[in-house]
């Protein structure tokens, strides 16, 4: 070390630990293409040697982007398995992995991938008006897919309570509804709108603020 | 009258298209082994992965007057890495998010583009695509969502579509295929996703899989014993990158990646056959032979860039030779045998080397330095960096001048370590078994470098491996070289790389760099040369991203503000000529 400067981390990393695998429909036949003919003038569909359109064949309510009224369930670290409460996160420290639950048997819906979330706490006097009107006692959800490739948010800079993506350096800042603060993503992270029902669990006020996932171009 | 003329012109570009287009002159083993000099028809321009094209119409000479001819935006950012393929003036190009673009070489017109569809839910650590393989009347590629599509080269329409792997469990593709005997061969990416990493083989008519070799080896098989518990389940072995082949033998060279997680505890042992080169047996997959070149990784020096197949005379021993210059900071010269086996000649170190404290002459198997090898409780200190003497960019030889050309990374290390415990595996999710924070903040700028001043961190290196000895570098200063090389026959290096988006020619004799010309975006892809009658190309594709923009994001972290620029993103295809 003694050979070497550098420069040390605000970082810390998002979540350790396991959770169930996400991937429990896989359909990797899912897949339409098309190939453009000639000089921009004839398009010519090409029939996909009888595939079905669409990466999410498998339906279900476990195949639906978050629903209004669904819980969250922290999927990683030491809340494992736990229904979000406010209570359980503490002010300014490092978001939580998980998936939103169904209402009724509490099955987490995470075929659907994009679904993957961060679930934080902040300091509802910091946000602007529109997050903070989105969160529920300071807690707020936000997708954990960045928005330029679809890599799975890891990276939480405690300083400046930022999050960031490792793929390719995009930064998100949560208390401003998770605009892009820099880095290549040029569309800030979708929010789930939240309350907090009567037996005090957080739960979806409405569905993703905007479509989930990677840029395609 | 002038709209009339714009559309008799562009019936006349039309018609001269489609002629191009249905003058598709097949791609068999006959024209891969003795390719013509006009044509560039595979990533490396000869299954020997030379990267050299005899064209020599453009010279040292002539090279100021070098011009852009044609250019064509791609419609994508990020890393474009593949070189131009051209088949008798057809021109075909793979870019990030698998399009392919086929266009006439002389004028840059589309005659088709394919455009694949991503999956919403696709998790890109690497988006970006290597190239296509070209093959009977097809076109191949594999995709970052594990597809392998054969495209009719005429059309662009998919003749088929197999599965390579599945993307959810963190499979992915990013290799041009290699092609021959009737097979198109690629491999497997996730060695961040705790992948066991594989090579697979398709009917080039039919898509039906022909045969699949694990790079890890399973219960059973030569090799496994190099493995303790389930760690062969999830141990790596990616193979990211086109193997290069011998046609006499039937023999393909394939290199692998680092085992997975990076941590070395993870996976005790050896680890065969990661961080290795295989010889493959094209017909049936069959590892035929290996070497590894260093066992158990701990820094995450993949070495899946394959080694490069050329002559050797060292020590007065002539040598049908492999030569690779390992991520680990060695040149690895290798005798191929007819059979497979491999054979150790030579290490040579060619960048700063901290972690290795010696090389055994007779197998080439090197002891470890334990205060530079990174642990699950161990945070450690090594160079070259976690990136390497040389990634993926490749090395090229000149027969001309008997030389082989690294582009190399100097003064670059790495501090990193485990953090006591590594995550549980889940399909799809990162499993590297150190933190993502430790690998952000982990480069370091060598103590031995006055960082007040420009620094060497990009160096073009030409050696002679009958010697063993560097001939000449040139240095890059304050920006990452990811520079892939095209070698001619005018004694000519074509590379970019850098952080000022310049691509460059320089003289292959002596280094000097002879021409430079700005692009839209950095240059990371590999440059490719053809002629169409008879008059010689050099083309290239713009575009920066990926790995390179990981570095130069860290780079400018450990700089003084303002010394290494942003690069512009967009990609674009280049194609240059002399007047």
């Amino acid at each position: 070390m003694s050979n070497v400067r550098g420069k040390a981390t605000e970082a810390e990393n998002i979540s350790d630990g396991n959770e169930p695998c996400c991937c429990a429909e896989c359909d990797d036949e899912g897949l339409s293409r098309r190939a453009v003919m000639g000089y921009g003038a004839a398009i010519a569909a090409v029939g996909g040697l009888g595939l079905a359109g669409g990466a999410h064949a498998a339906e279900g309510p476990l195949n639906m982007p978050v629903q209004p009224g669904d819980r969250f369930m922290i999927t990683k670290g030491k809340l494992k398995q736990t229904l979000l409460t406010a209570d359980l996160l503490e002010s300014g420290a490092r978001p939580v992995e998980g998936f939103p639950v169904t209402p009724d048997k509490h099955e987490p819906r995470d075929v659907y991938r994009n679904n993957r979330l961060l679930m934080l706490k902040l300091d509802e006097a910091a946000m602007d008006a529109e997050t903070r009107a989105r969160s529920a006692g300071g807690v707020l959800v936000y997708s954990a897919v960045c928005t330029h490739k679809g890599c799975t948010i890891k990276s939480w800079m405690a300083k400046q309570q930022q999050l960031r993506c490792h793929c390719h350096l995009s930064i998100f800042d949560p208390l401003s509804g998770g605009t892009v603060k820099g880095g290549p993503a040029r569309r800030q992270l979708p929010a789930v709108p939240l309350e907090v029902d009567a037996e005090g669990y957080v739960v979806a006020a409405a569905g993703w603020t905007a479509t989930p996932g990677g840029a395609k171009k | 009258m002038r709209r009339t003329l714009a559309a008799a012109a562009a019936l006349m570009i039309l018609g001269a298209g489609s002629v191009v287009a249905q003058n598709l002159n097949p791609v068999t083993d006959a024209r891969l082994q003795n390719p013509e000099p006009q044509n560039w028809l595979q990533w490396r321009g000869n299954y020997e992965g030379w990267g050299y094209s005899p064209l020599d119409e453009i010279t040292t000479e002539n090279v100021k007057g070098l011009r852009p001819v044609w250019s064509f935006a791609t419609g994508v950012t990020e890393g474009h890495q593949a070189p131009p393929m051209v088949n008798d003036g057809v021109m075909y190009v793979s870019t990030p998010q698998n399009q392919v673009f086929a266009l006439d070489a002389a004028t840059g017109n589309e005659l088709w583009r394919y455009l694949h569809e991503i999956p919403e839910d696709l998790f890109q650590l690497h988006p970006t695509n290597r190239g296509v393989g070209l093959y009977g009347d097809k076109v191949y590629m594999a995709t970052v969502d594990a597809r392998m599509v054969a495209l009719n080269a005429k059309t662009g329409e998919v003749v088929w579509n197999s599965t390579i792997g599945d993307y959810k469990a963190g499979y992915y593709s990013t290799l041009s295929p290699l092609v021959a005997e009737g097979k198109i061969v690629v491999g497997v990416s996730g060695g961040e996703f705790g992948i066991r990493g594989y090579v697979v083989a398709f009917d080039s008519e039919t898509g039906a899989e022909a045969w699949r070799t694990y790079t890890v080896p399973g219960p059973g098989e030569p090799g496994h014993d190099t493995w303790k518990g389930d760690s062969w389940k999830t141990g790596g072995g990616s193979v990211w990158m086109q193997g290069n082949y011998d046609a006499d033998t039937k023999l393909a060279y394939f290199g692998t990646g680092n085992g997975g997680p990076w941590l070395p505890e993870a996976r005790p042992g050896d680890n065969l056959y990661t961080t290795s080169v295989i010889a493959l047996d094209i017909n049936s997959g069959e590892i035929k032979g290996h070497h590894q070149y260093h066992w158990n990784d701990a820094w995450d020096w993949d070495e899946v860039s394959a080694p490069v197949l050329m002559d050797i005379e060292r020590d007065g021993r002539k040598v049908k030779g492999l030569v690779h210059a390992g991520r680990n900071g060695f040149i690895w010269s290798m005798e191929r045998t007819a059979d497979g086996p491999i054979n150790f000649v030579a290490a040579d170190k060619y960048v700063r080397q901290t972690a290795f404290t010696a090389i055994d002459p007779e197998t080439g198997r090197p002891s470890y330095s334990e205060s530079a090898t990174p642990g699950l409780n161990r945070t450690a200190t090594f160079c070259p960096s976690l990136w390497g003497g040389k990634d993926w960019p490749m090395e090229a030889y000149s027969p001309r001048t008997g030389l082989l050309y690294i582009p190399s990374h100097e003064n670059l290390c790495t501090e990193m370590g485990g953090s006591g415990e590594i995550e549980d595996y889940e399909p799809g999710q990162l499993y590297i078994g150190i933190p993502i924070d430790v690998i952000l903040s982990s480069m370091r700028i060598h103590e031995s470098q006055d960082t007040s001043k420009p620094v060497t961190i990009g160096k073009l290196q030409a050696w002679d491996m009958n010697t063993g000895k560097m001939v000449w570098a040139t240095d890059f200063k304050d920006t990452p070289f990811w520079a892939p090389l095209l070698a001619t026959g005018g004694d000519l290096i074509f590379t970019g790389g850098t952080v000022d988006r310049k691509f460059r020619a320089m003289d292959a004799r002596n280094g000097e760099i002879l021409w430079e010309h700005p692009m839209p975006s950095g240059v990371t892809a590999t440059p490719a040369s053809f002629a169409v009658n008879g008059k010689q190309y050099i083309a290239v594709q713009s575009g920066w991203g990926v790995d390179a923009e990981r570095m130069r994001g860290l780079l400018a972290g450990l700089l003084p503000e303002g010394r290494v620029p942003t690069v512009p993103q967009g990609g674009s295809i280049h194609v240059f000529a002399v007047d």
